[in-house]
């Protein structure tokens, strides 16, 4: 073996971290919709301390890629945005967690 | 710390967040200030005053939590380990009131004697056996205190030949009192978003 494919070998378990999640707001958001059922734009807006537009923009493009599922609905003839992790979404915070326990694995050489 | 671990403490802040309003607070200490005026007066009137609140539980959280910090859903499985724990609490309780009832008479009279002097300092026991489920569960802090507090409170209270009613009233004014200051330090904390931020 080469050495350039053994530093790819080396290099696998961060190509395999999924950019999307990684991104800090949208980690953040991942992060506090795994530990729930599901949350109102309201209470995700307070937990993760994200802007009503920073959230919404993220969001959108979590809703994109399937990881999750925004509906709208009405509670006392107030509307209320739920926001719950598709099971996609549950498999890809749990992949993206694994690698990267892998990366820092084998960083600290572990 | 594992990221098992962050997940489950960020759990516990989250869930410790939703119930930073003292609702539950209030429902515990007017259930048990319920069963307090019960024993007071002897009386079944108050029975209501035990379970009534649990009522309002749900229509005070939607009306005053909800539009400040939002409604969350927390995971089902989490939520029957902690209803799993107080239904085997509570069939224990049974099971041994049921024993003490039936066949009190096959009880030795010395632990029968004992049961009838100390049977508050049991049910001080389950109730901070309950507070502790609760608080290891959930991440509510509190709830330690309310453990520790029902022991000595109940203790204290039998030690110095209190009359019952009266310390079952003390524990539940104390978790009201905590209860009521909770909320009013959410409500300052979160007022009313105006009515363009109050959704999405």
């Amino acid at each position: 073996m080469s050495e350039t494919e053994s530093s790819a070998e080396d290099l696998q378990p961060i190509a395999d971290i999924d950019p999307l999640i990684h991104a800090p707001t949208r980690l953040k958001i991942m992060a506090y919709l795994s530990i729930v059922e599901s949350a109102d734009f309201t209470f995700l807006m307070r937990q993760t301390g994200l802007t009503r537009g920073n959230l919404s923009v993220n969001l959108r493009k979590l809703e994109e890629a399937g990881y999750v599922n925004i509906t709208k609905e009405f509670v006392d003839r107030i509307p209320r945005t739920l926001i719950r992790l598709t099971n996609e979404g549950r498999q890809a915070i749990q992949t993206y967690r694994d690698n990267m326990q892998n990366v820092l694995n084998d960083l600290l050489g572990e | 710390m594992s990221q098992e671990q962050d997940f489950k403490k960020l759990q516990q802040r989250t869930y410790e967040s939703y119930h930073q309003d003292g609702l539950i607070d209030i429902i515990i200490g007017l259930s048990i200030i319920g069963f307090g005026l019960m024993m007071a007066f002897d009386s079944s009137v108050f029975t209501f005053m035990g379970w009534m609140p649990i009522i309002f539980y749900v229509p005070f959280k939607n009306r005053l939590t909800v539009p400040r910090i939002g409604y969350v859903k927390f995971s089902s499985s989490r939520i029957h380990l902690f209803f799993g724990i107080f239904m085997a609490l509570l069939a224990l309780v049974l099971l041994v009131g049921f024993y003490y009832f039936i066949s009190s008479g096959s009880i030795p009279p010395g632990f029968s004697a004992w049961i009838r002097k100390y049977y508050l300092l049991v049910l001080a026991f389950i109730v901070a056996f309950a507070f502790l489920s609760a608080a290891f569960l959930t991440g509510i802090t509190r709830f330690y205190a309310y453990a520790l507090l029902v022991l000595l409170i109940f203790a204290g209270g039998i030690w110095l030949g209190v009359d019952p009613p009266i310390y079952v009233l003390t524990y539940g004014l104390l978790i009201e009192a905590v209860g009521i200051w909770h909320l009013i330090r959410f409500l300052r904390k979160y007022p009313l978003p105006g009515h363009e931020d109050a959704h999405e």
